[in-house]
């Protein structure tokens, strides 16, 4: 059995100053190819666990740090960030506060400068990463002027250009359109089925995340509160409404019906399996989806 | 630039290397300030602002320098002209207050020195795209360190006043006065615009130094590469060498042979 691509074992952390402890002995594992939800409501902790999962945490924001991270075999308390970039690529909430430069193609090239790649290198991996984005019209744009999605894609162009295997998104649409937010996640998702990059997945819209996920984590107050797939996850309702978790609106039709005693064993929380699940009674059929 | 002052179209003075532009705008600059005759100023300004004709640099860009021109302008007039004591008194205004000879070449010359500047600045603003300078400032051997501190500030500058501007409309919308009352008052008010302001900043600065770091930078210890190496052609290192060598000239024809000063001692 191969050994998993990202390891939390037994992780506490609390920043310096602060007597709460943002995490408590969370432990995980991610394989590769995996894409994992973590969910939770503001102040859960995510945030703080994605940082510790690029060595952003301990290396730039101090604080008590407990049991480890390991990443690809790196362990993230003796890893620096710098180090870990080609491993680990972390796009943040807000696309506008993480842009160094002030064209496209100078955002996405800085990350490849900093690694010692030569020029014809890096213009081999801009025009790829620049494809894979849609983003080839804009590569000489700044990236104030782009659309929230396209400046979320330039984020991601951003990280992808240093080859990671694992790309952590810290709630990449929390400030997008809806258009912005298909974009991000359909990217998100390709990149997972066609290109096997590991993706961490914060997302408060379960509704969009539901459809990429493998797996689910609930966070609550720095504690792991389950995790499991997103079938258990979503069928869940009781502890999604306790974390305050939205859930996503066909499975809230389907757990509706199902209090109305329409026979369903398992809660949809895809469209596709809410319209099944739908045209199944709809036809009268009340064999259980 | 920040605020899109770059003007777009394929002039020779666009079509400079990025170092030649950087030292343009310092050579120029230092000029100004090196040379205190006000005909030599009236000289250099006049080129100066032929050559900002030469880019037809639209009016919402060159308004902003010239309204700044203008009130810093009147301001500097009447400090220099009415307290500068140079020279003979020429002129009784009030009781012991006089305009004293020296004191109007030395009012032009400030005058001049100022609005060669902000057209020096106009000039450079208009040709010079933000990785251009960065690209510029680092060919002349700045250290990646500092070329990446000022590629900050340009990329960071419009989106704070942006965001300044926002707190301060939604604020307005919240009846927060900050017009028709006293100063005293006034100042007060503004901390509802600052502080906000200033958490927000904070943050980006947190997100932007995590974003940098995920991103592989490292002051030392790796070596680095760079995507766009600037062209600089033979002409653009003869253009440096004159500029570079016009500004030593002077300075040593100034500080040695007494040249281009109506004042000795005075900046």
């Amino acid at each position: 059995m191969t050994s998993p691509l990202i390891r939390v074992d037994n992780l506490s952390f609390r920043y310096e100053g602060s007597e709460r402890w943002a995490l408590s002995n969370v432990r995980f594992d991610v394989n590769e190819g995996e894409v994992l939800g973590i969910f939770g409501r503001s102040e859960a902790g995510k945030t703080t666990l994605c940082m510790c999962m690029n060595g952003l945490i301990p290396h730039d924001l101090e604080g008590d740090l407990q049991g480890s991270v390991e990443v690809a075999g790196q362990n993230t308390k003796r890893t620096e960030p710098q180090d870990l970039a080609t491993i680990v690529g972390i796009i943040f909430q807000e696309p506008e506060s993480q842009f160094i430069m002030t064209a496209v193609e100078d955002e996405i090239a800085f990350g490849m400068e900093n690694i010692g790649l030569p020029p014809n290198e890096i213009e081999e991996r801009l025009r790829l990463v620049l494809k894979l984005t849609k983003l080839e019209q804009y590569r000489r744009k700044p990236p104030r002027r782009l659309s929230g999605g396209q400046k979320q894609r330039v984020a991601i162009a951003s990280a992808l250009a240093l080859r990671p295997k694992i790309l952590i998104m810290d709630e990449p649409t929390s400030e997008l359109d809806p258009i912005g937010k298909n974009e991000v996640l359909a990217i998100a998702k390709e990149l997972n089925r066609e290109h096997n990059i590991t993706i961490i997945l914060v997302e408060h819209e379960t509704e969009l995340a539901a459809d990429i996920i493998d797996r689910g984590i609930v966070l609550s107050e720095g504690r792991v509160k389950f995790q499991g797939t997103p079938s258990e996850l979503f069928g869940n309702v009781e502890l999604l409404n306790r974390e305050g978790i939205f859930l996503p609106e066909v499975t809230e039709v389907g757990y509706g019906l199902s209090k109305h005693g329409f026979p369903i064993t398992q809660l949809p929380f895809t469209f596709q399996q809410g319209s099944a699940l739908l045209q199944s009674l709809l036809t009268k059929d009340r064999n259980p989806v | 630039m920040a605020y899109d002052f770059y003007v777009a179209r394929q002039t020779v003075l666009h079509k400079l290397s990025p170092p030649t532009k950087v030292v343009f705008l310092l050579s120029t600059s230092l000029l100004a300030l090196e040379v205190q005759d006000p005909r030599v100023n009236a000289l250099l300004l006049v080129g100066l602002l032929l050559g900002a004709l030469s880019l037809r640099i639209p009016w919402r860009v060159s308004s902003i320098f010239f309204r700044s021109g203008l009130i810093v302008g009147i301001a500097l007039s009447i400090s220099w002209l009415f307290f500068s004591k140079v020279g003979e008194p020429l002129y009784r205004l009030w009781d012991g207050i006089y305009i004293y000879d020296l004191a109007i070449p030395l009012t032009l010359s400030m005058l001049f020195r100022l609005w060669t500047l902000l057209t020096s600045t106009l000039i450079f603003v208009a040709i010079t795209q933000e990785s251009e300078f960065i690209a510029g400032l680092r060919k002349l051997k700045v250290p990646y360190a500092l070329c990446l501190t000022f590629a900050l500030v340009l990329r960071f500058m419009p989106l704070l006043i942006e965001e300044y501007n926002q707190i301060r409309e939604a604020q307005m919308a919240r009846a927060l006065e900050l017009e028709k009352i006293p100063l005293l008052e006034r100042m007060k008010h503004f901390m509802a615009i600052i502080v906000p302001w200033l958490v927000i900043s904070l943050k980006r600065v947190s997100t932007l130094s995590a974003a940098i770091d995920s991103r592989g930078f490292k002051i030392t210890g790796r070596p680095r590469t760079f995507f766009h190496e600037p062209d600089v052609s033979l002409a653009d290192w003869f253009l440096i060498l004159g500029l570079v060598g016009l500004f030593a000239a002077v300075f040593a024809l100034r500080t040695w042979m007494g040249y281009f000063v109506i004042v000795p001692g005075r900046l």
